[in-house]
């Protein structure tokens, strides 16, 4: 049961935030638990299963690392604990991928359920182990983070040491409430019309027969695939941080992309910011206190990161290809301040560099598909696909590409704030309606 | 300001939440579903207060995206009609089917044997069709199961005239079948074939029912503001030629004195008003003509509408629905060497789906 199924926001959301608004605020972390537990069974008993063993260790690993904190001759057990618990979070990864043995986080359109639970056992551990805070002894409130499903997706994924006050007695008041529905209507609306088609135009590619497939079109399908991929994950974040918003639970901006950003390492951080505050605090930190070089450090993030999004070769050379884009610019502009021109020609180039590091994915799926080598095929086959295919994809493409690429986020700064005040909970309403009529067909 | 804009959102997103799940509460819409989650969620789809309205919501938001096809089913802006997609067939299936005919033939090697594929709207407006979906091309696909049948059986070719009448309302706009002018346009290209002599236009009364009906294509896809479809009933002029009509469905029995079935127009599904239903086991029409010869019809529904026009040029008509027969076999139902000629008519579809007798 995901965030955009028609059984969770027209059965499960009204009644679990009913069941919410009347149980006392210290009370509140049962009813999280009792909403991620509900989640996970609807995942089925697989992901039930693990949600529950993992919390469980986690429970009492961390209690044990927190007491054998002081205790020198413990430091190796302490070590074990954490890397057992680690291990353990990865095979939860494996275990609850949609696509089970295959390992993959899940695919570009469709959010694995609880992918983010081995994320938020490893900060957990990890911030307890380094004594960032103390361990939870309230097994509710620990099983409220880890598990915590409006994140069960693409994220937000949320670091312990940040929110764990959030889930000892989560608030929210009437702005944070409303707040909280509008991310959700948005996101809601986002995956529902665009990502939701640009996955079956998609798949109505990748099912296409070789020899009607022209390299316009293949390419096009690379276009469809990165407005897809940017819609899905902004979409799902959208959704996700209005569900934690509606609990009070305190987070910033999930993505802030500046329209003009030329440093592609910022443009990466602002695309999904949780995310990659996470790896810095968990991967490129400890690696450059380990005496690892500030980029490389990075690289190791950034390719993780990529393999968290799709394990499949063609995440994997779209995260090298980034790596090596953030260290190439990095290095080239360490001692200079960036002069006009090349804060243009930068963010033409930072743009150019995303894109075709998503195309790496992109082209994975389609030489893993029947399509084969279409993309390398310039001419020789019929363009009569290319025109029909266009002609369905451009437009939810080119709002995929609005919304990927912060486009919206870029014009509402800039807009007469109070007008749109005004127009909001009007486009709220439209945008409500058309997601519930995609919902219910 | 502020808190007043927050109110009304809150207020707003939780009704709207609320309203369908206390509607679906109360509806007393039964599903055809099984339990579990699915099943939840379908009630909850098919109970959702004003559906339709939602769903034509939904077909127009799409369309403004520029989807075109629905499910199998591609809107066809242009003319404005909804066509069922035929992309694909098993070749295992068909070849079944096309075993079946042939034994068939072996088995009643005396008897003289028809076979009538029928195009959908698939084939006849396969130019209408962007290359893309790769739609079957029907006319290929019949002269190749023409090529397959056993010589002794006559094939009779329908497609090339439904082909030079394709901008005549031979096929349903948003149904997956055809209009009974398609079946008359199909009944004057092979009735000479048939041993028949043809009754022409001429002869024929035509009844426009006047009951506009969007047809199951329109369900799928969630296209409704497209013309309405009609059903249209040839009548002769010179007096009907059915002295009765039985339509056996498992072991009841319904008998009428005509093979148009009026209140058949307030079921769901229009095209019933050919023979007052399309899930008989076998239907069989008696006529005033009783010096001609009798035929035996086995093929899909798109029969129906077709045996109207056959009734003045033979004495008894028996129809049997492959699909509708269960566990039976057609000698169970029927005793083939009492007709004078078998015939088998089916839409290219259905026929290459497989069936046996």
């Amino acid at each position: 049961m995901q965030s955009y199924d028609i059984l969770f926001m027209f059965a499960f959301l009204p009644v679990y935030m009913g069941l919410f608004a009347i149980t006392p605020a210290k009370h509140r972390a049962l009813v999280m638990t009792l909403g991620n537990a509900v989640t996970a069974v609807f995942c089925g008993l697989r992901c039930a299963a693990v949600y529950t063993l993992c919390t469980a260790v986690c429970y009492f690993s961390g209690i044990a690392i927190y007491n054998m904190r002081n205790n020198e001759q413990r430091t190796a057990m302490r070590k074990a604990l954490a890397a057992g618990n680690f291990c353990l979070a990865a095979a939860a990864l494996v275990i609850c991928s949609p696509r089970g043995v295959d390992v993959s986080a899940f695919t570009p359109f469709k959010a694995a359920v609880f992918s983010v639970l081995p994320l938020n056992m490893i900060s957990y551990i990890a911030d307890v182990f380094r004594g960032d805070c103390e361990a939870q002894t309230n097994a509710a409130q620990l099983a409220a983070y880890l598990g915590f499903f409006p994140s069960a997706g693409y994220g937000p994924v949320y670091r312990y040491k940040m929110v764990r006050s959030c889930f000892a007695e989560p608030r929210p008041d009437a702005s944070k409430l409303a707040l909280g529905i509008r991310y959700y209507i948005m996101g809601l609306a986002a995956y529902t019309v665009v990502a939701v088609r640009l996955s079956e135009l998609h798949a109505e590619l990748l099912a296409t027969s070789a020899e009607q497939l022209s390299g316009g079109a293949a390419w096009m399908g690379t276009l469809v695939f990165y407005a897809g991929f940017g819609t899905s994950v902004i979409a799902s974040l959208f959704m996700g941080h209005g569900l934690a918003v509606m609990q009070g639970i305190r987070s910033g901006h999930c993505f802030r992309r500046k329209f003009m950003q030329p440093v592609t390492e910022r443009r990466l951080k602002e695309f999904n910011i949780p995310l990659c505050r996470w790896l810095k605090d968990y991967v490129t930190m400890p690696l450059r206190r380990a005496g690892f070089d500030k980029y490389a450090a990075l690289s190791v993030s950034i390719l993780l990161g990529a393999l968290w999004y799709g394990f499949t070769p063609g995440w994997l050379a779209a995260g090298a290809l980034l790596a090596a884009a953030v260290t190439v610019q990095g290095r080239l502009t360490k001692h200079h301040t960036p002069a006009e021109p090349f804060v243009i020609i930068g963010s033409a180039a930072a743009k150019l560099i995303t894109f075709a590091a998503v195309s790496c994915a992109a082209v994975w799926e389609f030489i893993s598909g029947k399509a084969g080598f279409a993309l390398f095929r310039t001419a020789g086959a019929d363009d009569g696909f290319f025109y029909t295919f266009f002609g369905e994809a451009v437009i939810p493409t080119l709002i995929g590409l609005v919304i990927a690429g912060s486009l919206l986020h870029s014009l509402v700064n800039r807009m007469n704030l109070r007008l749109f005040k005004l127009v909001l909970p009007l486009a709220e309403l439209v945008f409500l309606a058309i997601a519930a009529a995609y919902m219910v067909r | 300001m502020k808190k007043f804009f927050d109110y009304v959102t809150i207020v707003i997103f939780f009704a709207f939440c609320i309203f369908p799940l206390a509607g679906s509460l109360f509806s007393d819409a039964k599903d055809q579903n099984d339990g579990g989650l699915r099943g939840i969620g379908d009630h909850l789809k098919n109970s959702f207060p004003m559906k339709q309205s939602w769903d034509r919501l939904y077909s127009v938001t799409a369309r403004t995206l520029g989807q075109r096809e629905f499910y199998g089913v591609y809107y066809d802006e242009a003319d404005g009609r909804l066509i069922k997609l035929f992309t694909e067939y098993d070749e295992k299936k068909l070849g079944r089917s096309v075993g079946t005919l042939n034994r068939y033939k072996k088995q009643h090697s005396r008897m003289p044997v028809y076979s009538m594929i029928v195009p959908t709207a698939s084939g006849i407006y396969r130019e209408n069709l962007p290359e893309a979906l790769e739609v079957v091309d029907q006319q290929k696909l019949i002269d190749d199961i023409y090529y397959r049948i056993d010589e002794d059986i006559t094939p009779l070719d329908v497609f090339s005239r439904l082909y030079s009448v394709r901008d005549s309302y031979i096929y349903f706009r948003s149904d997956d079948r055809w209009t009974q002018t398609g079946a008359f346009e199909a009944y004057m290209a092979v009735a000479r074939k048939l041993g028949a002599s043809p009754y022409g236009a001429e002869n024929y009364d035509i009844e426009f029912t006047n009951v506009p009906f969007c047809g199951q294509l329109s369900d799928i896809s969630f296209i409704t503001d497209i013309q309405p479809d009609m059903i249209d009933a040839y009548r002769c002029k010179y007096g009907s030629y059915i002295r009765s009509c039985s339509a056996i469905r498992e072991r009841q029995i319904y008998t009428k004195a005509s093979v148009y079935s009026r209140g058949a127009l307030s079921n769901p599904d229009k095209y019933t008003f050919f023979l007052g239903s399309t899930d008989y086991r076998s239907v069989q029409i008696d006529s005033t003509a009783a010096d001609q010869p009798s035929i035996l019809i086995i093929g899909s529904d798109y029969a129906n509408c077709f045996v109207p026009f056959l009734a003045p040029n033979y004495s008894k008509i028996t129809l049997i629905n492959p699909a509708e027969m269960g566990d039976k076999k057609l000698s169970d139902i029927v005793t083939p060497e009492d007709y004078d000629m078998t015939l088998f008519l089916f839409d290219t579809e259905t026929f290459c789906e497989g069936f046996e007798l």
